[in-house]
């Protein structure tokens, strides 16, 4: 039988124990003695967040298809272990082998969100490892990050020795060679790194050099070999229905946060919205084979019994036989008594006809992303929706006996007005006017119109039209958020419309992260030191200490949130090459700020630089 | 149709509480392709009922659930299919054929017996003292806390059969929806005398069997009951 890492006592005491057990199904265990590299991946959160998780699903199955690797898992011990941790001196440790993380070749940690920083420096902390990359010996494992945040790894350079820019898939193999090869040949972690800097998308942080100008934006951005590319370049999957798929995941005990079977259709989006990061990123659209996603749901069922299933992309309702999908969906799940969790569609007859089949109409909402309460701050931004796409949308749903509706918008857009702002309460408005104008009195069975509106703030990201707007202060964040509360408790059908807001101090950091450079790590070294970690969690957010952080480092907020980027500023993240250019980049802002409208792929091209890579769906 | 599955927990999913535990059990009844019968409704749900919910940390030889299927065509294979898709430390001993006017599985169980080992030599030396001084005894109180005050109780009452073998304790107790007797009422009954006071984590508990009354015996949840799977 597996022994654990953690005693009876421990185990007893602490919260959920499920978390650090391992031995779910599916989970792989293999004999370490004929095992070359051993690989643990984390993500830096609790189990649960993790776990619900599909790229590490996807890597963990790969890994574990070579005969020559063992990949394991890691998450953030909760707060209660944590002490524990500490105070016994017990070293983190991988949940199938329950060896510590010290003992591993690499250590991978997905960057899913910039809160989870401080959470980076637990997982090295707890370990035993040196924090920063140039401490660390052949006594430490490689330690790679990958995932969306790792196109601006600027900020976190310093604790990695590696940054694997692109989809995983495609690379590993050639790494995990080169490793074994160097490991054989006795050659030193520095020579070692100088190597993986030479595999396409493995970005080095130690191999490049940043100057900077005296205003602190970046002056260069320089190899320090001369073998050593200037530029990462992005890698994808070329055919995403040949790609490895982890039609075995593996299950957890404890109810994972998003506990279903999940089906990945397509990669890429069409539309440019201006603000959207993962939407740049992706590019080009790709997508899976109606009969490999109808034979991977079958296996995925078979494998793992679960009683939902959900279909992942960014738009699904611009995967080409998504009728076919779901049609296939409905009959093989009804069979199987299976619940199918629609991703939000875009609302008509086709999708709403769905809903009604797999969903409970008085139980369930429908979801908007208008994003932005006015049409000239929606064209601003590049979103198609137009308030007749909604208000037609919604009429079809009130019609089929939908009464809730959910509204997502952003505040602190780019060249965002009073008017906007007040535009979300219209908007809303108009949704319960069409609720009454569509549903006769004696048709509502007692119910209410209930619309949600949700805003959270804008916060520019690297590699979007609008990586060069300016991000308002936190002050303003509150007063637009007083604004667009008064503006619907103004309007007519004002109690039957709620409102939510997002915190503002969480996105100012969120916002410092996602431009900054290479001077940050050391504020977040400090605020970790201090005390800081789970800022992804309400309960654990310290602003306070965050803000001393910055001030007693002698960095400035505003230069990486609300200063004015010239159209020719060097960014931190220029050395990445994600296959869209900067200069399809910088005309997109020049359209935003003219109101102009671009069209979305399947339209007509725009030049946006990833149809280099050959393989998009509509790239010319 | 009705079945009464027989199963045992070990090792590191101890710390797999009840809940997840079933969760897990609904999962493996679905992969291995078991005709379960579901509920109506918008989310259909399995027709299957844990006879008693083993605490976290709780080893168990001889645990029971029920379920009903809708065909019990190649019903002697379900078991293997059951274990195929189980995790590691759970495993199906055997299914039994229910009769549909059977008692459930949770209404059914009168006492449970349980088998107890000690981390610490103290306490393993002095329980054959403890054992002999509970069995003498005509009374042995115990307090408990509930929501309208505290319940005293005489364990003697609740303690079917005790014994000690060797410093692991073994006993058959009270088990009833009413009366049921927590293992650790019984050890604080046995060494508080004795001024020890032992943590959850300095033994290990481990429940060997479930039982039902019959014709005012208690025998196990599965007696009387047909075994439908090979071997």
């Amino acid at each position: 039988m597996r022994k654990l890492a953690l005693n009876d006592e421990i185990l007893l005491t602490i919260d959920k124990p499920a978390r650090y057990i391992g031995g779910e199904k599916n989970s792989v265990m293999k004999d370490k003695t004929d095992i070359a590299v051993r690989f643990v991946m984390c993500f830096p959160d609790l189990y649960e967040i993790g776990m619900s998780h599909l790229g590490i699903q996807i890597l963990y199955g790969m890994f574990n298809s070579y005969e020559d690797t063992w990949c394991e898992r890691v998450y953030s011990p909760g707060m209660d272990l944590d002490r524990i941790m500490r105070e016994k001196k017990i070293p983190l440790f991988a949940l199938e082998s329950q060896d510590p993380v010290k003992d591993f070749d690499f250590l991978g940690i997905t960057l899913q969100y910039e809160m989870c920083y401080t959470n980076i420096l637990q997982i090295l902390d707890l370990s035993g490892i040196p924090f920063s990359a140039k401490d660390r010996t052949w006594d430490d494992p490689v330690v790679i990050g990958g995932g969306p945040c790792s196109y601006n790894p600027e900020p976190i350079a310093e604790f990695f020795d590696l940054f694997y820019i692109g989809e995983g898939e495609t690379q590993y193999r050639n790494l995990l060679d080169l490793y074994k090869e160097d490991r054989a040949k006795g050659v030193s972690r520095e020579e070692f790194l100088h190597h993986a800097a030479l595999i396409p998308g493995i970005y080095v942080p130690c191999m490049y050099e940043v100057s900077y100008k005296n205003d602190g934006t970046v002056a260069s951005f320089e190899p320090i070999y001369e073998d050593i590319p200037k530029t990462v370049k992005k890698q994808i999957v070329k055919d995403l229905s040949e790609s490895f798929y982890p039609t075995r995941p593996v299950l957890p005990f404890i109810k994972a946060t998003q506990d279903r079977l999940v089906l990945e259709i397509m990669r890429g989006c069409i539309r440019g919205c201006r603000f959207c990061q993962a939407g740049q990123l992706y590019r080009p659209i790709r997508e899976r084979s109606l009969e490999t996603l109808k034979q991977y749901a079958k296996e995925l069922i078979a494998n793992t019994g679960h009683e939902e299933i959900c279909l992942s992309s960014l738009s699904s309702s611009d995967y080409t036989e998504l009728e076919e999908l779901l049609l296939f969906l409905i009959d093989e799940c009804e069979a199987k008594k299976i619940n199918i969790s629609l991703p939000s569609l875009r609302i008509d007859q086709f999708s709403l006809d769905v809903m009604n089949k797999v969903q409970d109409v008085k139980k369930s909402s429908l979801t908007f992303a208008p994003e932005a309460g006015s049409q000239r701050l929606r064209n601003v931004i590049n979103k198609g929706l137009t308030e007749e796409d909604i208000l037609s949308g919604a009429k079809l749903a009130f019609e089929g006996g939908w009464n809730k509706v959910k509204l997502y918008f952003m505040l602190g857009l780019p060249t965002e007005t009073e008017e906007d702002i007040k535009g979300i309460g219209l908007l809303c408005n108009e949704i319960c006017k069409t609720y009454f104008e569509t549903v006769p009195k004696e048709k509502r069975n007692g119910q209410k119109i209930q619309v949600t509106a949700s805003t959270s703030f804008f916060i520019p990201k690297p590699f979007t039209a609008f990586q060069w707007a300016q991000m308002y202060t936190e002050s303003d964040f509150r007063e637009k958020a007083y604004q667009t509360r008064l503006g619907i408790m103004e309007t007519l059908n004002q109690r039957s419309i709620k409102y939510n807001w997002h915190d503002t101090d969480v996105s100012v950091l969120e916002g410092v992260f996602a431009r900054g450079d290479r001077k940050i790590s050391g504020v977040i070294r400090y605020a970790y030191e201090s005390g800081c970690i789970f800022d992804a969690w309400n309960e654990t957010f310290r602003y306070d200490l965050w803000l001393k952080a910055f001030e007693d480092n002698g960095i400035s907020i505003d230069f990486y949130t609300t200063r004015k980027r010239e159209d020719d500023e060097i960014f931190p993240w220029d050395f990445i090459d994600i296959g869209v250019s900067k200069s399809f980049l910088l005309r997109e802002w020049h359209n935003a700020l003219m109101e102009k409208v671009s069209p979305n792929c399947r339209m007509q091209c725009q030049g946006c630089g990833a149809a280099s890579y050959g393989v998009g769906l509509y790239c010319p | 149709m009705k079945l009464r599955v027989r199963f045992s927990k070990f090792g590191p999913i101890k710390y797999i509480g009840h809940l997840d535990t079933m969760r897990f059990v609904q999962k493996a009844i679905k992969s291995a392709g078991i005709p379960v019968k579901y509920t109506e409704g918008f989310s259909p749900h399995q027709v299957l009922s844990f006879a008693f919910p083993l605490g976290v940390g709780m080893e168990a030889e001889s645990e029971y659930f029920d379920i009903e299927v809708v065909s019990m065509e190649g019903v002697e294979a379900f078991k293997d299919s059951l274990n195929r898709e189980m995790c590691d430390g759970l495993t199906v001993l055997n299914l039994y054929e229910l009769p549909e006017k059977a008692k459930g599985a949770m209404a059914s169980v009168s006492a449970a017996s349980y088998k107890i080992s000690f981390h610490d030599e103290r306490t393993a030396a002095i329980l054959s003292e403890a054992v002999k001084k509970f069995k003498e005894s005509d009374e042995v109180k115990s307090f408990k806390e509930t929501k309208t005050g505290i319940r005293e109780r005489n364990l003697k009452d609740a303690v079917y059969d005790i014994d000690e073998n060797e410093g692991i304790l073994t006993f058959t107790c009270d088990a009833s929806s009413g009366g049921n007797l927590k293992p650790s009422a019984l050890l604080e009954g046995l060494f508080s005398p004795f001024g020890i006071e032992l943590k959850p984590w300095e033994y290990t508990l481990t429940r060997t069997e479930v039982y039902k009354t019959e014709d005012e015996k208690i025998v196990p949840l599965s007696a009387g009951l047909k075994a439908v799977n090979h071997d």
